[in-house]
């Protein structure tokens, strides 16, 4: 089995070996435990050579910056820089979901050049683990954080990824070995374009401040359950369609114009999602089955709607060793109708509803 | 003991290689460029993964893969494209078939593969395509209520296969299934 000890070890030293002679090194940190762990052992090798910073690109949760640099306080000094405006006005209006994350890619990259020259930093440190790559390069989703050749030497600077070989799960054992805190070693993932890619479709500031006021009422109540990954995510309610499935029993449902990212087959697929409103007796772990004939990417069970208003909130919560599958988490009715409520008092918000679909065929996130 | 892992390209190649590594026994990724009297002296057995292309349409783009699975007379694991490749090559006819997330198999022969999983698993599938028809030369191991080849071996080669993923966490008894397959490996 893996040995977090025998890892650290062998990282200190390749480290060493090959990034002694370099200059500084930028270590950009999102509070995540990737990121958060490659920093880490970077500096316990190379000392104040290395250089971590926080970047607010504006889709972090509330006051994401400061707790992290609080929490880390102890283990590596974090400069916070807000870059939040910058992403912003280039982000505004674009919808379609690879075009966000190439954009924020893009945005995010030339944000490090400018800090990596500030700091005067030819190597930039990454939190890259296995399952981000393997996804980038089978053409499922464009992982912020994987770099092609052809993109460094456009932005001129060079990365660092101790991480790059391993999964999740191995790498909060590492972070145990580090003595990084709890809140962050058992912290759920964070997508690297953050609550961007959870405001599904067009972006805009409205529909991102929805999406953060949902995200501190879903994490709220259903932290502290051992849920791998649990979220809100939100678009337009604006319904184009409607079908019916039929193998045993006939389930009705509803076509949003919002597309989603699934992997079916090894393949990326950008699809609609599709809405259950009168579930019935449906087991919702095994519900999402009646649609595997049907093109469409996420299967999302209605809790709640009150005829009016912009905006639909799915909440996600999947459970998951290594984020390669991943199950729905399965609360009970009662709950998640408790917080429906909750998250329907939002302004602007209409119905709220539960993804019922694994990973395969969705992907956890939406874009 | 060194296991080859043919890479397509697949989402979970990668994790067969972590759980050959978890038994304990080397095992490398690679590409189907290598000419097959390379791969095939090289391995004590072979194991292909999955993959987004279609079989037999994109048979051609696969390099040397057919080579492997005609001459290795070591032991030799397809996993969902490789199940299909492997019964292409040898006859089968692979038709349209989708299965995603979790799903109910029912085993009918353990054989040597599925040694000790028991009647029925819940595995995690992830195809758009199947095999409708065996090849001859193989007996069908285990079947789900909407595709009924889950799992093939030969006769009498050291060829098996499974339609569902045994690397992904959530499949039940996947694990075994690797050491079964590394046991066949050291006979």
């Amino acid at each position: 089995m893996f040995q977090p000890r025998e890892f650290f070890e062998g990282m200190i030293r390749e480290l060493r070996s090959k990034y002694g002679g370099v200059g500084n090194i930028l270590a950009a940190v999102s509070g995540g435990v990737d990121s958060t762990t490659a920093a880490v052992i970077t500096y316990k090798a190379l000392g104040d050579r290395v250089k971590p910073v926080f970047i607010d690109t504006g889709f972090m949760r509330l006051n994401e910056g400061a707790k992290v640099k609080e929490l880390l306080s102890s283990l590596i000094p974090i400069q916070l820089v807000d870059y939040s405006s910058r992403f912003y006005s280039r982000l505004q209006g674009l919808s379609d979901a690879e075009v966000k994350r190439k954009v924020f890619r893009e945005v995010f990259y030339e944000v490090i050049k400018d800090l990596a020259m500030k700091y005067g930093c030819e190597y930039v440190v990454q939190g890259t683990i296995a399952p981000d790559w393997i996804e980038t390069l089978g053409g499922i989703k464009t992982q912020h954080n994987v770099l092609t050749d052809e993109l460094l030497s456009r932005y001129g600077f060079k990365v660092i990824e101790p991480l790059r070989e391993l999964y999740k799960d191995q790498v909060r054992l590492v972070a145990k070995h580090l003595g990084i805190p709890d809140e962050i070693v058992y912290r759920q993932p964070f997508p690297g374009p953050g609550l961007l890619v959870r405001a599904v479709g067009a972006f805009s500031l409205e529909k991102l401040e929805v999406v953060r006021r949902a995200t501190e009422v879903v994490e709220g109540y259903l932290s502290g359950r051992g849920i791998s990954q649990y979220f809100p995510a939100v678009w337009e309610y604006d319904v184009v369609g409607e079908g019916r499935v039929c193998s045993d029993i006939c389930i009705n449902y509803k076509i949003f114009s919002t597309k989603a990212t699934g992997v079916r087959g090894d393949r990326r697929v950008y699809r609609p999602i599709a809405l259950i409103e009168n579930p019935g007796n449906l087991d919702l772990t095994t519900a999402y089955k009646y649609f595997e004939d049907v093109e469409v990417s996420h299967v999302i069970l209605l809790l709640n709607d009150r005829g009016y208003g912009k905006y639909f909130i799915s909440i996600r919560a999947v459970v998951t060793e290594d984020f390669m599958t991943a199950d729905i988490y399965r609360p009970s009715y009662n709950e998640l109708i408790e917080l429906s409520r909750e998250l329907i008092k939002i302004s602007g918000v209409r119905a709220v509803g539960y993804d019922i679909t694994p990973k395969p065929p969705a992907t956890i996130e939406y874009e | 003991m060194l296991i080859g892992i043919v890479s397509f390209s697949g989402q979970y190649n990668h994790l067969i290689y972590r759980r050959v590594r978890e038994l304990g026994v080397d095992a490398r990724l690679f590409e189907q460029t290598f000419n097959a009297s390379e791969v095939l002296n090289l391995y004590d057995g072979l194991i292909l993964g999955g993959g987004p292309q279609n079989i037999p349409e994109d048979l051609s783009n696969l390099g040397h893969v057919v080579d492997y699975v005609l001459s290795s007379t070591k032991p030799l694991l397809g996993i969902c494209l490789g199940h299909q490749i492997v019964s292409y090559v040898f006859g089968g006819i692979i038709g349209d078939g989708r299965e995603f997330g979790i799903t109910r198999i029912y085993v009918d022969d353990e054989d040597d593969i599925l040694r000790g999983v028991g009647r029925e698993i819940n595995v995690w599938e992830s195809h758009n395509k199947a095999v409708v028809k065996e090849p001859r030369g193989f007996k069908v191991l285990a079947h789900s209520d909407k595709v009924r080849v889950q799992a093939l071996a030969h006769v009498r080669k050291p060829l098996y296969t499974l339609q569902f993923h045994p690397e992904v966490t959530h499949t039940d008894k996947g694990r075994l299934i690797f050491k079964n397959f590394i046991d066949l490996c050291r006979r």
